[in-house]
Parts: structure tokens; sequence; C-alpha cells
């Protein structure tokens, strides 16, 4: 066989095995053991040896039989490096459900997790919301003293439920793998010395927060309260909570009775028709109602097609394409034309159902994709992705297109979404990233790693906004918000009310206040709460309130 | 006298012995979590250190002229399985001291005891030769033994391999693994040109029937070996050594086919016939399905290997005693995890150096028994070694065999040195016969 039959032949069991690696998952696959079994035969056939012809029978027999000994071993050596390489991490994580439904994890994960002093999560005035304490036996256990922000940290029970929110995307600092000086680290864990994880500093204000739980008062719902010029949250609250603390196990430190009653928390969790363990402000979607009105708005002024004193007609009804739209929103029944700031403080539906198809499908799409409308907003952990329609196509339907424009047809939104919304408006149009982890923070008090204060995207430029703002603080002096009018403050909002077919609606407001150079929003959804300005409008309003107070 | 000396041997030692005293001194150091120590929490590690150097001045003083590299490779290996032991055998102790008890004493004194044997094989069995002439005497002992196994052998963890004699339990399997070895390669020696010939019947060319049926007779017994004591690691063992002599004396690729084929689909009735090989075959495809019952083994063993990445967690420092056959079926996964991908790669290249080396002493032995005898027993050392890291790695079903010098288990760390004094004595120039 000639010198380039052999190269070809090794080259083409590179090939083979560098394809195996990257198409085929988990080591006993059988393409892959397939595909090995063609690697080795190529490799035989490139190491086989040479001349052997005059040699007697036995040396001739023993040089190809050690080739086949020598290309097994290669074989075996391959499976190693895909073993302790290549899968490693995928394996050492990977958790396996047992037919009977146990489950079976690696047990070294458990262990690291009783051995590593995880880290703290501080509010941004310095007060613990989830701790790690020391027991007798020298292990840890974690801990979460404020019930109000423990769906936001997520539940940490590494052992059987897993981990969620922050406690999962903030798992390597937390754990004192990753953020720190990395030689220490790595040596640290060459040494296998004691870790001690790194906390992180939430700019979340534990105060504003309470009171958001207080005044949702266990109604299903989600408060955001944020800084619209730099992001931060200071309230993010989801309603009904869980308590983490009665999630958290390690097998091995809690007695069956525990591990029972853990499970069966689990299981009333899971069953509850609230969904408490749905993390509703990044993780809740809901039809926005009128407060999309704002993106029609921002749309309708930013493409120039029309100014806050455009007029427009709202006899009442208004019919596309079979669709008839009851007007029941005017304060004057006998008014038909309206100007567009007008429209928008009394959330006339007729005059947005005739913005959105004066916008057209093409353009409303794209402005719902500038103000961050169908992705997941980025945030600290995943959110989920909100949508616009079902898809592109649907939109083209002129009924869905109208019905879009006020805020009803297939938008989905979440609570964090739609406080971005007035954020952006409030921000010379440019949507800022929204962030809860302030900084991460090491053993001796030192920063390690700050976030923030990025930009997400542009959503329509300086004089729109300016514009769309006039609405908002419009729809407060005059119009359908005014109850949140807040002394000694610039506030503006918009109110919705989300038509779910039958009971009552989800309530909604969005809105901003103002004091000097710090502009905050607020998003607030109380789930069948009735017109917005029932129920989430107070909540709104009173979250504000609390966040311009001076500190006592 | 200096002449005598086997200095590419003592040379080769160094690093080996060093070797296992840093070892047993880190591991000493890790489960104390201190950095105070004695010598005697060592004894082990240095007595084995005096016995090695002992063994190659005793060598040098008897003017043994043999092989000179393959003592070195195997007190390494050796070194490094009396590290796992003893480093598994306290936590093992932990867990169930009843069974585990006298892991770590038993180790020292098998190895001692192995040692000793291959000193008195290359010192007293000066001529090979002679084992060729018994060599029917050879297959019947193996046969009678393994049969005998059967028959009266104690069942452990579902497969029949040992036999209850006085305290011990002895595994004879791997005696008679030499014993076929010895006689295959006296039978081939002899009859070579004979398995070699055709005859024609008419159209057909046909391989000398006569001369082969006591090969189809070891064929029958490997399959034996499966169906009664459902041991498919022996069996492949057994086949493989002797499809291999059968090649490497004959040159004839069909034998080889033939045997595998029918050997193969032997197999496979038999897989679909017992229940124990069906569970080793799902335990090897998929036993992620079953993580807590049948995959147990094969999902601790994964995680330690993965565990181990490059460079292991160090030694004493991983969790290996999460697989609860380690010391034996899965040693090599706490290789793995404690050494990580370096630690088992060497192990790896250990052993082929190993094989390579008996393959070498094969090429060069004076004549054709010894020869057959040579490779027959360096592919026992390279098959073993294929099939239980295999096994443990999921390239193949996973079956009960040792780890050659490294798993727990006296017979195969007896016969083990045995075959090392065996290739040992074969390499050495000076004896004729």
């Amino acid at each position: 066989m000639g010198t380039f039959f052999r190269l070809s032949a090794f080259f083409g069991a590179i090939l083979i095995l560098a394809y195996g690696f990257s198409g085929t998952e988990g080591q006993a696959d059988k393409v892959w053991l397939l595909l090995l079994l063609a690697a080795g035969i190529l490799l035989a056939i490139s190491w086989w040896p040479r001349a052997t012809r005059g040699l007697p029978v036995f040396n001739r027999t023993l040089l190809r039989w050690s080739t086949i000994v020598l290309v097994c071993f290669a074989l075996v050596s391959v499976q190693l490096v895909r073993v302790q390489i290549v899968e490693s991490s995928r394996i050492t994580s990977r958790v396996a459900v047992a037919p009977n439904g146990e489950v079976a994890i690696n047990p070294r994960e458990r262990l690291r997790a009783l051995e590593v002093q995880r880290g703290r999560i501080y509010d941004s005035e310095g007060r613990v919301l989830a701790d790690t304490v020391e027991r007798d036996d020298g292990t840890f256990a974690r801990t979460w003293p404020e019930l109000s922000t423990a769906p936001l940290i997520g539940y940490y029970s590494p052992e059987i439920y897993g981990l969620t929110n922050l406690e999962a995307a903030y798992d390597e600092y937390l754990s004192g793998l990753d953020g720190g000086n990395p030689v220490e680290e790595w040596l640290n864990g060459i040494l296998h010395e004691q870790q001690r994880g790194y906390d992180l500093e939430l700019t979340i204000d534990l105060d504003l927060q309470n009171l958001a739980a207080e005044l949702m008062d266990g109604r299903p719902g989600a408060v955001v309260l944020m800084d619209a010029e730099t992001g931060e949250t200071l309230a993010m609250y989801g309603a009904p909570v869980f308590d983490p603390n009665q999630l958290y196990a390690n097998l091995g430190q809690q007695t069956e009775e525990e591990l029972a009653a853990i499970a069966a928390y689990w299981t009333e969790l899971n069953q509850n028709p609230d969904a408490p363990l749905v993390f509703r402000p990044t993780d809740g979607l809901y039809n926005p109602g009128s407060t999309f009105k704002t993106v029609t708005a921002a749309a309708i002024i930013d493409s120039g097609e029309a100014t806050l004193q455009t007029i427009y007609r709202d006899e009442g009804v208004f019919e596309i394409e079979g669709r008839i739209i009851e007007e029941l929103n005017r304060p004057d029944p006998n008014r038909v034309n309206w100007t567009l700031e007008e429209s928008y403080a009394y959330s006339l539906n007729v005059v947005f159902a005739q913005l959105g198809l004066q916008l057209g499908s093409e353009e409303l799409w794209d402005y719902a994709q500038r103000f961050g409308f169908g992705e997941s907003v980025p945030f600290d952990f995943d959110t989920l992705a909100t949508q616009i329609a079902n898809d592109r196509e649907a939109l083209n339907n002129r009924a869905l297109l109208a019905d879009t424009g006020f805020g009803q047809g297939q938008i989905l939104a979440t609570p964090l979404q739609m406080a971005l919304v007035v954020a952006a408006v409030l921000n010379d149009g440019v949507m800022m990233r929204p962030f809860v982890v302030d900084r991460v923070i090491g053993e001796g008090g030192e920063v390690l790693e700050e976030f923030g204060g990025d930009e997400w995207q542009r959503a329509i430029s300086g004089d729109s906004a300016t514009a769309v703002r006039d609405l908002l603080l419009a729809t407060a002096d005059y119009g359908y918000s005014g109850a949140a009018l807040i002394e000694g403050l610039t506030v503006g909002g918009k109110t919705g009310t989300a038509e779910l077919g039958d009971g009552e609606p989800h309530s909604w407001f969005t809105g901003f206040a103002e004091a000097g150079d710090r502009t905050l929003v607020v998003s607030v959804i109380v789930e069948r709460g009735g017109p917005g300005s029932q129920a989430a409008l107070p909540v709104g309003r009173a979250l504000l309130d609390a966040a311009f107070q001076p500190a006592e | 006298m200096l002449q005598r000396i086997r200095f590419t041997e003592l040379q080769l030692l160094i690093v080996p012995s060093a070797m296992t005293v840093v070892g047993l001194l880190t591991i000493y150091l890790a489960s104390t979590r201190d950095l105070e120590w004695e010598w005697r929490d060592i004894w082990v590690s240095l007595a084995f250190m005096g016995a090695v150097f002992f063994i190659s001045f005793w060598l040098s003083a008897i003017d043994f002229k043999g092989d000179q590299v393959l003592f070195p490779i195997v007190v390494c290996i050796a070194g490094l399985g009396l590290l796992v032991l003893q480093r598994l055998a306290p936590d093992l102790n932990e867990i169930d001291p009843a069974a585990y008890g006298n892991l770590a004493r038993n180790q020292i004194i098998y190895l001692a005891a192995g040692l000793m044997l291959l000193l008195g094989v290359c010192t007293f069995v000066r001529k090979i030769g002679w084992l060729r002439r018994y060599k029917y005497t050879w297959a019947f002992a193996g046969i009678a033994m393994m049969t005998l196994t059967m028959l009266i052998g104690t069942e452990i963890n579902g497969a029949r391999l040992w036999i209850q004699v006085g305290p011990f339990t002895v595994q004879p399997s791997e005696v008679a693994k030499i014993a076929m070895v010895v006689f295959l390669a006296g039978y081939l020696a002899e009859n070579r040109d004979l398995i070699v010939s055709q005859y024609r019947l008419g159209p057909f060319r046909l391989p000398p029937l006569p001369y082969l049926a006591p090969m189809v007779l070891m064929w029958g017994f490997s399959v034996l070996i499966v169906v009664m004591q459902n041991d498919l690691g022996t069996a492949l063992l057994f086949f493989g050594v002797f499809l291999s002599m059968l090649y490497l004396a004959s040159g004839r690729l069909l034998y080889v086919v033939v045997g595998l084929v029918t050997f193969g689909t032997a197999v496979y009735v038999a897989y679909n016939m017992f229940d124990r090989i069906g569970v080793r075959v799902t335990g090897w495809l998929n036993p992620w399905a079953d993580p807590l019952d049948t995959g147990f083994q094969p999902v601790q063993s994964e995680y330690a290997l993965a565990t181990g990445e490059l460079f292991g967690t160090g030694l004493a420092q991983g969790h290996p005693t999460f697989i609860t056959q380690v010391h034996s079926d899965y040693i090599f996964s706490a290789i793995g995890e404690e050494l990580g991908l370096m630690g088992t790669l060497v192990v790896l290249l250990l052993f082929l150096l190993l094989v390579f080396r008996g393959f070498y002493i094969a090429l060069n032995a004076q004549d054709t028994f010894k020869q057959l005898l040579a490779a027959g027993l360096t592919t026992i050392l390279a098959l073993q070694t294929l099939i239980i890291v295999g096994g443990t790695i999921r390239l193949i079903p996973l079956t009960g065999i040792t780890l050659p010098f490294v798993s727990a288990g006296g017979s195969s760390l007896l016969t083990n040195f045995i075959i090392i004094g065996l290739l040992m004595r074969i390499s050495d120039p000076t004896v004729t016969r």
C-alpha cells in the first residue's frame, strides 16, 4: 500500500472521529460505536506493517497482531478523551430519572453544594435576602429570610429540583468559582481549600419590595419598578410567592419525613392553579391591553404620520372586515373628532384601531420590535419571549391589525417588557438593559464585578420620545390616569384593561414619576383585577410615591 | 562481577519506586489534611521499593541475562495498583468493614507473594522447554480446574468463578489461562505445518480437520464458560487468546474469521437466552435509563471518569467509592477520577509498553514454542487490559475481569507475576533449551 493511501486512511480516520465527536452524543451511541469501528479499520490500514513478505510466518503474523492491538489501544484512548474531556461537563451535571421516577444525580455535586459556603445576597441597603448558615456538623444550609424577594432570587435545591433565577444565573459567583482572581480560584480548586462563595448586591430596595407585596395583598400579579435612565430594578415582585426554604434539600442532611414534606410542598406548588412557581415579572405573559397604545402612538409619531394634534374620527363604532369595534371610552358620546393626545388620554379604541391600520402591518411590527417585542428581554436571568402576533403573516389580517393597534389581538407581554416601553419614552427613546444584580462582592468586601448601565436598543427618536411623554402626562392631567397624580412630582401613566373573554379583565398600569434628575417607571398587573384604574393604578401610584420619599 | 549488574533495570526502577513512595505520602497527607507524617506511615511503599530493588540485585547476583525493561514496567503498573488500593481501602472499609476490612492488608500480602513468585520463576525455572512436554497435562489440568469451578464453585455477584479453599477463594480461571497458553503453544508448535496444510476433497480445498479438533474443543469450551458461568469476560479472553495464537502460528485469517463469526453467533444466542448477559448489554448501551439499578455502576463510573477531566482531582481527593465495585471491575474509573486523563493515558501507555515488550521478546525467542508461548502470555495481558478498560468506558459490555496488576484479587495478581516471570525467562538468551 502506498504512502498516499496510508496517509489518506489516517486522515480519513481523524475526520471520522471529528465527525463522531461533533455529531453524536453519549459514548455508547450506536452510531458513534460504528464510527469508532470504521476509524479503527482505517487506522489499521494506515499502520499496517510494510514489507512483511519475506519474513517467517510467525514474525509476519506477530507484527500484524501487534498492529491490531495498537489500534485497539488507540480506540480506547479516543474514548477516554471523549468521556473525560469532550463530554466531561455534560456528564458530571447529568441527571437521570429511574423507571420508578426517582432521580439520580452526580453525588459529587451534592458534596460540592455542601462544602462550599454559598455567597450571600443583599439588597441595595445591605440587608440580607439570602444567607448561608453553618450548621453544627460543619455543613452549610441556605436560607431566605425575606419572602417578598424569594421568588426573584429563586429556589436553590441542587439535590432535587435544581436552581432557578438568580441562584441559577449567578451560581458560579455564589459558589466562588468565577469572578475573583482566576489563579486563586484555580489554586483553591487544586488545593481543595474551603471555598467561600462571593456575595451579590442587588439594586432591589427591600422596603419598596415589601411595600409592593403589601399593596398586592396576595392578589396574583406582578410589580416592576425601575430607573428609566439606568435600568436599575428597585422592586420586582410577583405574587403569589412561594417559600424556597421549604424546597431546600440536601440528601443525607434531611430525614425521610423532611424530604417527604419538601416533596409535598413541591406537589402543592405545582398543583396550585395560581402557579406560584411562575415568576410573573419576567415569565408571566399577558395581553397588555391599552398599555400597548403607548407603542402604537410612539410609532405613528416617530414615523411622522401624525402629531399630537392630528384629528381622528371616533363615531362610537368601527367596522373592519366584519369585525365590529365598539367604543366604550369616550367621555362625551356625542363628540366625534378627537386629537391624538385626547385619544390616548381617553384610551379611544376606535382611534387606535385606525392608527394600527394607518401604520400597516409592516410598520407596526417593526416598531413593536424596536420596543423589544417578539424576543426575550435581556436580563440577569432568562426571561420569556414576548410576542406581537402568532406570526408576521397573521398581522396582515386587517381585523387583527386593528385589534393590535389598541392592544388586544395576539400580543403577549411580560410586566418587565411593559416597564421598558415607558422607560424608553422617558430615556429619550433609548431602552436600557434592565438589571437587578448590581455588584459581586469578594470575601474582603472588595468589588469584583459591577453590572448595569448598558443600552439595549433605541426604540424611537428623542423628539418623538418627548411627544409620547406628553401623552403620558396628558393622561394623568385630564385623562383616565388622573388618580396617579402625586403632590410634588411629575407623573404620567397609562392604564390598561385586558379583556379575557370571560370574567374580570386583567388590570394594568404603566407609568412614571420624575423629580429632579431621577425618573422611575412602574409596571403593575393585577390578574382579574378589573379596570386598570381600579386595581393596578393605586399600586403603581403608592409605589412611585414611596420611592420618592426621602429616606428616614 | 560488574558486568553482571543489571544497570538498565536499576535505572528504570528509580522513577516507579519513587512514585510509589511519593504517591503514598500524598495519599496519607491528603486523607489526614495535615503536614505531619512519619516514615512508618508510608512503610508499605518503602517495603515495596526495597523488594523490587532486592529482586533486581538478586537477578544480578544469579547472573540472570533476561530482559531488563519488563520488570520496571510491571513495577510501575503494580506500584500504581498498590497506591490506588491503599487509597481506596480505608474509604471502602468505612462503607462496609465486613467486606473490605482486609482489603489493604491482603493486597500487600498478594503483592509480596507475587514478587516472590516472579523471583522464583526467574531463579528456579531455568529451562522453559520442559513445559511443552507436558502440554496435554496442562490442558487437562486447566479444563479440570474450570470444570470443577462450574460444578462446585462459589457464586459471587452472579458469576460462578471462585472455589473456596480453606480461608481463600481461588479463581481457577486465572491459573487455567496460563495452562491453556502453554498447551496451545506446545500443540501449535508441534503441529503447525499440518494445520497450515490443506487436502482436496472433490472440488473443495479443506483444512486439515483432524488436527483442528482440539481447536474446536477450545471453542466449545469457551462457549461453555459463557453459558455455565455467566462469564463473558473470561470466555472472551480465552477465545481471544486462542484465536490470536492460532493465527500467529498458522497465518490463516480464515480460521480467525470462522472462529469469530461462530463465537459471535453463540454469544448472541446466549444473550437472548440469559438475563444476566442482557443486563450487561443494557448497562453498556443505555445505563442512564435505569440509573439506580442495573445502570447504577456504569453511571457512577461515568460520573467518576468525567469528574477527572485532564488532571484529575488528585489522589485521595476524589470520591471514587460512590462506585460500589470500584476496587475490582471499576478500578480504572478510580484512576480516571483522581489522576485524570493524564493518569488513564499513562496507565494505558504502560500496558502498551508492557505488551510490546512482550511481543519483542516473542520475536527474539529461540524456537517456535517459546515464540508462541511469549506471544500468547503477552496476549493475555493485552486482551485483559482491553476488555476491562473497554468495558469501563463503555466501548464494549462490561465483563468481570481484572485489570492486570491493579485490580484487587490474589489469584489474578499471582498469575500475572508468573506470566512476567515466564516472559523474562524466555527472554534469557543464555538458556538454549
